[in-house]
């Protein structure tokens, strides 16, 4: 309707031309650093991902991968099960779960706030072990017809349970960030105390078998489970992307989100329920990782910036790769066992990333 | 678009933060087009509180209406782009660049740019208008307060919308910027037929920008009109506890300057809900 833009009626306490091009010319340097920043990632993962296959606590060196991969009719029945059925659904755990940790947490640090968000804090991962623990304790499930999957059914349905519980409390409440992020802790709490009853409970070997859970372990992950995170992802991950930009608008706060238009209660329920989606999967199949919804999206925000229409893409990428090189570790810090890599993240990638942030000169958030 | 009747008006607006009542049925307003509408009053006067409910921001009581359609039948993505509310404490909260923040208001403006270059081109124009392309770069959290100003303000003009609803926007800007940045919004404003409240503490920059004012006082509106109608001695006493100096004929302009604080009349500071506060000298209200 305006026949005028702003810079027409505002005249000229504009600067020059050659300002002019320095601003988008800033800005698409901005975007050209953050293609090749995906691109070296996408390298980065693909050597990581070659690495994870070579590794593994039987003897199966390259010569031999090549030969499964070349001609798998022909090679020894055992190399084909160690490539197909251990080193291959453990290495693609590692990616696709790496992907789905970090862009759950980047979703909850946005949605919530909250540098500190994840699916760990968020009281998910105590909440699957919870359901896990039911499992092997009591051999019950809360789903019917689950057989050798018990386990993995009942950690995704108390995950997603308690994501469901903090969507369903927050939204009778208003849905602030202090609501959902206090009943995220109570859940973390309540169901470590939980899981503390069972293990006092259970005997020797339903304990054993409930602590190497809580380890995290890719070493679980199955074609058909893998199929369940790959569908959930499908689902999850473009409908994120699509919310992208309302995304960065919460990173101006509640009230500016809104003034541009940002619905933003619901955003914030539909994308937690969405992330917590993503995270429940993941922790049912390989067990509670912690640090990677965490790791991945603050290393990917030291890379790319806060806009999220390039934050999901960078994190979903250092997940992925911050889980593969993990995953590599654990095969390769002492040959011939593999350490659960839920303890491999932590301890390996605890270091790193204290590094990383105190040797950042940018403000990370705030 | 702007014809005589046009503008932003309101009526009974009401707005609660839990059982504390901030609007007390405050109305009728209106902003005309083309014109800066002041918005003063003392502190917890709820000017704040107004521009949001104007904005349609909170759930508050009463109508809004632009040019005569009733802005709380449109959903909230339309609403906003037709009018812009910018927060006092704008962006100090997050990393995200000036460029990023003022494109990102541009993306889901009014305007409907044919292509990506035209989008970059609209945000790079206005960051220029506003002298702050240097800023282009910088996170928004490494600002200072003004600075922030600055890429709010950028961001209210860039989404192109036909009110705009301005808290405080100039508090924490030197004293050239203020005298520049107001008189770009009353140029922008005057241009483009746009509805602009902007509240302010400065009655002086009020006189000087501003063409009509409300006066808000205690969560009423205690008086409206023209902008030396509503900057007055007497009101400013009552409103304010303080005795002010003002010269309307001066050739640079005119001057406000509060000389001292003096007792404030009771009426004033707490004022009857069915009585105008101010006695005579009211013109909106309750009442």
């Amino acid at each position: 309707m305006r026949a005028e833009s702003p810079a027409a009626a505002g005249g000229g306490d504009a600067a020059g031309p050659e300002t002019r091009l320095d601003t988008l010319g800033w800005y698409g340097r901005r975007l050209a650093r953050y293609r090749l920043t995906l691109v070296l990632l996408l390298v980065a993962l693909a050597l990581g991902f070659a690495l994870d296959l070579l590794l593994g606590p039987s003897t199966l060196g390259l010569p031999e991968i090549l030969a499964v991969l070349g001609d798998p009719a022909a090679a020894p029945p055992l190399h084909r099960v160690v490539l197909f059925d251990l080193r291959l659904p453990s290495a693609v755990a590692a990616l696709l779960g790496g992907i789905c940790l970090a862009v759950a947490g980047a979703g909850m640090q946005a949605i919530l706030n909250n540098p500190l968000a994840d699916p760990y804090t968020m009281g998910l991962s105590y909440a699957a072990g919870f359901g896990a623990a039911l499992a092997i304790v009591f051999g019950v499930s809360a789903l019917p017809f689950v057989g050798v999957y018990v386990v993995t059914a009942n950690a995704f349905l108390f995950a997603f349970g308690t994501a469901l519980a903090i969507y369903l409390v927050a939204r009778l409440k208003g849905a602030g960030v202090q609501v959902i992020v206090l009943l995220g802790i109570a859940f973390f709490f309540a169901f470590i105390a939980l899981l503390g009853l069972l293990q006092y409970l259970a005997d020797a070997e339903a304990l054993q078998e409930i602590v190497f859970w809580m380890f995290g372990s890719l070493g679980r992950a199955r074609w058909d489970k893998l199929a369940m995170v790959a569908l959930v992802m499908a689902a999850c991950l473009p409908w994120l992307w699509l919310r992208a930009d309302q995304l960065t608008a919460l990173r101006l706060g509640d009230l500016q989100a809104k003034a541009l238009g940002v619905p933003v209660e619901r955003v914030r329920l539909e994308v937690l329920l969405c992330v917590s989606l993503l995270a429940a999967t993941v922790v049912a199949v390989a067990g509670p990782i912690a640090f990677v919804g965490l790791v991945g999206p603050h290393i990917a925000r030291l890379l790319v910036g806060e806009e999220q229409r390039r934050l999901l893409p960078a994190a979903a990428l250092v997940g992925a790769l911050v889980l593969v090189l993990a995953d590599i570790a654990s095969k390769a810090i002492q040959p011939g066992t593999v350490i659960p890599i839920g303890l491999v993240t932590t301890l390996i990638g605890l270091p790193i990333f204290l590094t990383l942030i105190l040797r950042s000169r940018s403000e990370l958030w705030r | 678009m702007s014809g005589a009747g046009g503008g932003l008006s309101a009526e009974r607006l009401a707005l609660a933060y839990g059982r504390v009542p901030v609007l007390h049925g405050v109305g009728p307003l209106r902003a005309a087009r083309g014109r800066m509408t002041a918005l003063l009053g003392p502190n917890g006067a709820g000017k704040s509180s107004l521009l949001v409910a104007l904005a349609g921001l909170v759930p508050a009581e009463g109508t809004v209406r632009l040019d005569g359609e009733d802005l709380g039948r449109l959903a909230l993505p339309q609403r906003t782009r037709r009018l812009y509310y910018l927060s006092q404490a704008f962006g100090a909260g997050t990393g995200l660049t000036v460029f990023e923040a003022v494109l990102l208001a541009r993306r889901h403006g009014a305007a409907r740019d044919h292509d990506r270059g035209a989008e970059l081109e609209a945000t790079r124009a206005v960051l220029a208008l506003l002298g702050i392309e240097a800023l282009a770069s910088r996170p928004l959290n490494a600002l200072s307060g003004g600075q922030r100003q600055l890429a709010g303000i950028a961001q209210a003009l860039v989404r192109e919308t036909e009110v705009l609803l301005l808290d405080e926007p100039t508090s924490a800007l030197d004293l050239s910027n203020q005298l520049r940045v107001l008189a770009l919004l009353r140029r922008v404003t005057a241009a483009q037929g746009l509805a602009t409240v902007i509240s302010l503490h400065d009655l002086h920059l009020a006189a000087r920008f501003a063409d009509a004012a409300w006066m808000l006082a205690e969560g009423r509106l205690v008086r409206q009109g023209a902008i030396h109608e509503v900057i007055d001695p007497g009101l400013i006493r009552a409103v304010f506890g303080v005795e002010a100096l003002i010269e309307w004929g001066r050739p640079e302009g005119p001057l406000v300057q509060a000389i001292s604080p003096v007792e404030r009349p009771q009426a004033v500071a707490a004022p009857h809900p069915s009585h105008p506060p101010t006695g005579d000298t009211a013109e909106g209200g309750r009442a």
